[in-house]
């Protein structure tokens, strides 16, 4: 009795600390967000990648339930065993239907219908089938652009190649973005630019033009201190299979759910432990260039969403006087977990009976590693 | 609504920076071999190899200076070597490498130069070199820290 009378108390307080202490982007929704720590830690298990040829530039995922790495450089995708054992080997550099031609890779997805999409900094989306080979491609007409650089147009929004979030709904295709143009960014835009530029842009694969823009304007939390927090600017996000839209930014505590038009639903979240958020001001462009490796290595910040089967799982950085990193997850707004992992750890999917992190890519060791964990 | 307003220099620099910037990613990330490069692969004999440097650390460069990073490549196949082709980021200012073929047992290089002027901070380089290896393309790399 008297331990249900405390737990209770506890719950109540952990409560309205986080309603409070909470940064809120929008009026329409209320951030309340639980917290029942039933998960005290995780039991990680490291595995090796085995047999690998790389570049140590990579991506990876979960795709018909199997681990894959795509290699940017050597333009492979190569499928492992949850054990970390190479299953088989496809694309690579060349000219034929079993290869790519793309150059090097700035990013993918795999669609809903299985099929393959990687694309290149020139604005060209190639399309593989289940059995990864070629089937279309196209390049995104520009001569729509409007005159003036312009919020509201998509022609001027460039994608964040170094955080790259690329993601797959329906026929659509969804990346976080900038708008960079001379007259309009981060740096010289000041409050005008946190009202008013998106974060995503969809792209629709059927009439192969750009879509929404999404994710328009920024929390409250970026206006204060804003000049502390322009390195920190772009959202992580997933989807879920009905559309709902998980978003972050990299320097604010909630996670905003919007469903698949885009009208926010719910907001949630709580701030991560001992995550050094003492940001340098960034004023001008040679402030920015200063700053950047600096923040993005060394200081505290959200860095990756992922939505699981009812589970949200965000990880976050605690900064260069850290030996960890911070995941938590959340069963909607119930935050379940905050533990320490490894750095680099972001959780990828869910392979039974195991939860994968994404592949860490080791370049100085030549090692290529995940972490696995039960829940 | 707020306004930073910035001198008319700043901006000019901002604009150069920002094209700059967007042009460098661009070239960097697709630049790509030749469409003949696998087919001569194929055709040749295939050797061995072991790259004694695949990533070289700088630190501390000046931005004055011009920095020459030196991979060198073993052939430790039986049969002849050729570097079919030296591709790397276009923030690489050159590159140089034999065009003759590398006998077994011997070694070549590969010198990619960087013009440190308006890189200050960290740079990364790579390079995709091409080999009539059963590997065909290999990742070279250098990341160097410039202060002004």
């Amino acid at each position: 009795m008297k331990n249900n009378v405390i737990t209770s108390a506890a719950f109540v307080i952990a409560t309205i600390i986080c309603a409070c202490s909470c940064s809120n982007k929008s009026n329409d929704t209320t951030s309340e967000t639980i917290v029942d720590l039933s998960v005290k830690s995780l039991s990680l298990e490291r595995i090796d990648i085995i047999d690998s040829i790389s570049s140590y530039n990579i991506e990876s995922g979960i795709n018909q339930g199997k681990i894959y790495i795509l290699d940017k450089y050597l333009c492979t995708l190569d499928y492992y065993s949850s054990d970390g054992k190479k299953i088989s080997s496809h694309l690579g550099i060349g000219n034929s239907k079993s290869e790519t031609s793309i150059g090097r890779v700035a990013g993918h997805c795999f669609m809903p219908n299985g099929n393959l999409m990687m694309f290149n900094t020139s604005g060209r989306y190639m399309f593989y089938d289940k059995n990864l080979q070629f089937i279309d491609q196209f390049v995104i007409n520009y001569n729509k652009r409007s005159q003036i650089p312009q919020y509201s147009d998509p022609y001027f929004y460039s994608q964040i190649y170094e955080r790259l979030v690329c993601r797959s709904s329906d026929n659509n295709i969804y990346f976080n973005v900038e708008l960079a143009a001379p007259d309009i960014n981060n740096i010289v835009s000041g409050d005008d630019y946190l009202d008013n530029a998106a974060n995503i842009l969809e792209i629709d694969t059927e009439t192969q033009q750009f879509g929404r823009l999404l994710a328009i304007g920024y929390p409250k939390s970026y206006y204060e201190k804003a000049s502390t927090k322009r390195v920190l600017s772009t959202v992580n996000y997933d989807i879920d299979t009905k559309g709902n839209f998980y978003v972050m930014y990299e320097a604010d505590s909630l996670i905003y759910v919007y469903d698949k038009d885009f009208n926010l639903s719910a907001s949630y979240g709580i701030a991560g432990r001992q995550m050094d958020t003492n940001y340098p001001s960034v004023s001008s462009i040679k402030d920015f260039r200063q700053y950047y490796d600096e923040t993005l290595e060394n200081k505290g910040y959200y860095n990756w969403i992922e939505y699981d089967n009812g589970l949200v799982f965000r990880s976050y950085t605690k900064g260069s006087g850290s030996d960890n990193d911070g995941l938590q997850i959340y069963r909607e707004n119930t935050l379940i977990a905050d533990v320490n992992v490894p750095k680099g750890l972001k959780v990828m999917g869910y392979i039974a009976p195991y939860y994968y992190s994404y592949i860490i890519s080791d370049e100085d060791n030549e090692k290529l590693y995940f972490y696995r964990f039960k829940l | 609504m707020k306004k930073v307003s910035f001198s008319l220099e700043l901006g000019a620099y901002i604009s150069i920076f920002l094209v700059l910037a967007t042009f460098i990613a661009a070239k960097a990330l697709n630049a790509k071999p030749s469409k003949e490069i696998t087919a001569r692969i194929n055709e040749m004999p295939l050797t061995d190899v072991v790259f004694l440097e695949k990533r070289i650390k700088l630190d501390s460069i000046r931005e004055d200076s011009v920095v020459n990073m030196t991979y060198r490549i073993v052939n430790t196949g039986t049969n002849n070597l050729k570097i079919l082709k030296v591709n790397p980021d276009c923030i690489c200012t050159s590159h140089h490498e034999t065009e003759e073929v590398i006998q077994p047992s011997d070694t070549t290089e590969i010198i990619l130069s960087f013009k440190a002027k308006g890189h200050v901070g960290k740079n990364t380089i790579n390079a995709l070199v091409a080999l009539n290896t059963e590997r065909k393309f290999y990742k070279i790399s250098s990341v160097i820290n410039v202060i002004p």
